[in-house]
């Protein structure tokens, strides 16, 4: 299984990490820090998840998921953001996104990243 | 005073505290908000240090100050500049604003209430995460809204009387308006301790 | 005691609301009485969503729970939300600028402060809008003012400067020519235009008007392009007069001045009418061989003017020293 996590936050990227490491060790996991690495190693990688924040530098979540949807890419994207607001929700959930969670990342939240990529 | 993993960290808690204070602002303008928090720094006012750019833009501010208390406790303040606080202001009234020129700011009384929920709101949010993320309770009151002129050589006579200064440098926009403004929380030395010491604790933890 | 506070907290001038966890008024103070005309008795124990539609929808209700949940205050301005209290005191119309300021007392105890400065704002409304007033009345004065000066300077008819005009800018011209210790020379021309009244007697005002606009458009047009250093205005009636300043000694104002004539010689085509011809006269004086002041000047071009209308007009003179 191909995983890219996207985020400006190491400290995100360094959780999120571990926690995919731990519970699929065979995962294949890439990092990027922007929006555009992460839209260079997509078309690269074709992975099957991709977990990515909104507010990033280069090229935000939103502009992200907007360029692969353009470029017919269908995948399972989860977006993990500290943006609450109502029209946010709305905007990204027009690029067919699988599930929007919101930061702070809790233990809740985190297992339900899990289950989600787990399929259940 | 802090490494760059713990600023990590400490940033993006704060990108929570800040969001969620965009989302209450934007209930309050009716529109999208974007408000981020490029940079995140810890100044000690005792040293000279130099820092990565002025402490906040001089020339006329609106500032916004409370100070907060208990187990964790300084003063919190917001400061921008006052040309754009009429653009949030109108923004936040649901008002088309008109270009302003430098030496205008007709901000009038009603703008000052508008300015005092504003900070009112950004600064609800990042003290009481700050003191959730910290389990403790703090108090804290509606802050003082005040319209001021500060030269550059007195920006650092401004923060005087804190020692250790939590410089969140935010960003916000609405509308067209874009506004750049900074969340000074000014710490003693103990709370600035606590939070460090959360910090530690929650990256010991991965 | 508590008696006496109560006594106190209806003498306050803001609204004071108590409100337990479901949000039901428990106190509720004079002020608040006479500004709604709805006593403590009728309100106690109903929800203060009754009692302020606004409260009602669930931005403002869910506003009042999470400031139990959180302990954190809440500043609400009247000119973002609008207003929660109809206040029965004040005419309607008035630009309302009421604000709370909601915090929690303890679990089970809401405050709401609310301040009403309507009747202040209106006052502060209405001086600002009387500072406007007389700020715009002050722009327009200036504009007329601007507009009277306009006026005064130019001559309505040919819209040359007049008189005045002329006047100031000779006086001007030959302060600079002396304090410069300027090598140059000027000129000044006398026009009398010798057919006018003939004209005028002839085919009426009108005519005649229409021959003044354009003399006045053939001479300044001329002047402009021989690049002259000139100014000319319309002195009265049938006279001109215009000065000119030569860097290469009088031979200049010679042509000039029989450039003016080849212009005012040439045929005048009102509609209607057979082109129609007309002379003028020209008297020139010199600063600062002839003169060295306006009215000497004028003076002198006036003297010379009447020697070319005696000796048989439509030519020009340079002013002779007797």
């Amino acid at each position: 299984m191909k995983i890219i996590i996207a985020d400006d936050s190491s400290f995100v990227r360094t959780i999120v990490n571990k926690l995919i490491s731990t519970e699929f060790p065979n995962a294949q996991i890439k990092l990027c820090t922007n929006g555009k690495e992460a839209y260079e190693a997509y078309i690269e990688m074709e992975p099957d998840w991709l977990i990515t924040d909104l507010l990033m530098p280069e090229m935000s979540g939103q502009q992200l998921l907007s360029a692969l949807n353009v470029n017919g890419k269908k995948g399972k994207y989860i977006v993990v953001s500290a943006d609450v607001q109502k029209g946010t929700k709305e905007e990204v959930e027009s690029y067919g996104i699988v599930k929007f969670i919101n930061k702070p990342l809790n233990p809740d939240k985190l297992q339900e990243l899990i289950n989600l990529i787990r399929g259940e | 005073m802090i490494n760059e993993l713990q600023k990590d960290l400490l940033r993006e808690y704060i990108n929570v505290f800040i969001g969620q204070a965009a989302s209450m602002l934007s209930e309050i303008a009716n529109q999208r908000v974007i408000l981020s928090v490029p940079e995140v720094e810890i100044v000690n006012m005792a040293e000279e240090e130099v820092l990565s750019h002025n402490l906040f833009s001089h020339g006329h501010i609106v500032s916004s100050s409370m100070k907060f208390g208990n187990e964790f406790s300084g003063r919190a303040m917001l400061i921008f500049p006052a040309k754009k606080a009429k653009f949030l202001v109108d923004a936040c009234m649901g008002m088309e604003s008109e270009e302003v020129l430098d030496e205008e700011f007709h901000l009038i009384d009603t703008d000052f209430d508008v300015l005092k929920e504003i900070s009112n709101v950004i600064l609800n949010s990042v003290i009481g995460e700050f003191s959730n993320l910290l389990d403790t309770t703090v108090e804290f009151s509606i802050p003082d809204v005040e319209l001021l002129f500060v030269s550059e050589s007195e920006q650092k006579m401004y923060l005087k009387n804190d020692i250790y200064m939590l410089m969140l440098y935010t960003s916000f926009q609405l509308a067209e308006a874009k506004i750049d403004g900074v969340v000074i929380v000014a710490l003693g030395m103990n709370s600035l301790n606590k939070l460090i010491d959360k910090i530690n604790e929650i990256l010991g933890d991965i | 005691m508590t008696k006496c506070f109560y006594d106190l907290l209806d003498k306050l001038k803001i609204g004071i609301i108590l409100l337990d966890r479901h949000h039901r008024i428990i106190f509720w103070n004079q002020w608040m009485s006479k500004k709604t005309e709805k006593t403590a008795s009728e309100v106690l124990s109903i929800s203060i969503e009754e009692i302020s539609p606004k409260f009602a929808s669930s931005k403002y209700s869910s506003i009042l729970d999470s400031i139990f949940e959180t302990g954190q205050s809440r500043f609400l301005s009247g000119a973002v939300h609008g207003t929660f209290f109809q206040n029965f005191e004040l005419q309607p119309g008035y630009d309302i600028k009421q604000n709370l300021q909601i915090e929690k007392v303890d679990e089970h105890t809401l405050l709401i402060q609310v301040e009403d400065l309507t009747g202040h704002y209106q006052k502060v409304k209405q001086l600002r809008k009387f500072i406007d007033h007389l700020e715009k009345e002050n722009d327009e004065i200036k504009q007329m003012e601007e507009i009277s000066r306009k006026i005064a300077m130019q001559d309505t008819l040919t819209q040359l400067p007049n008189r005045l005009s002329f006047l100031n800018s000779l006086e001007l011209k030959l302060n600079e020519l002396k304090n410069t210790n300027s090598k140059n020379i000027l000129g000044v021309f006398f026009i009398d235009l010798d057919d006018l009244k003939k004209i005028n007697d002839t085919y009426g005002h009108k005519v005649g008007d229409e021959i003044l606009i354009e003399f006045a458009n053939r001479v300044s047009t001329s002047l402009n392009s021989i690049n002259s250093k000139s100014f000319i205005a319309r002195l009265a009636g049938d006279e001109f007069v215009f000065y000119s300043e030569s860097d290469s000694g009088i031979a200049k104002f010679n042509s000039q001045a029989e450039i003016v004539l080849d212009k005012i010689n040439l045929p005048f085509n009102i509609k209607n009418l057979i082109p129609l011809k007309i002379r003028a006269s020209i008297g020139i004086s010199v600063f600062p061989y002839d003169a060295t002041t306006v009215e000497d000047l004028l003076d002198k071009a006036d003297k010379a003017l009447y020697m070319v209308k005696t000796s048989g007009k439509n030519n020009y003179e340079f002013y002779k020293h007797p």
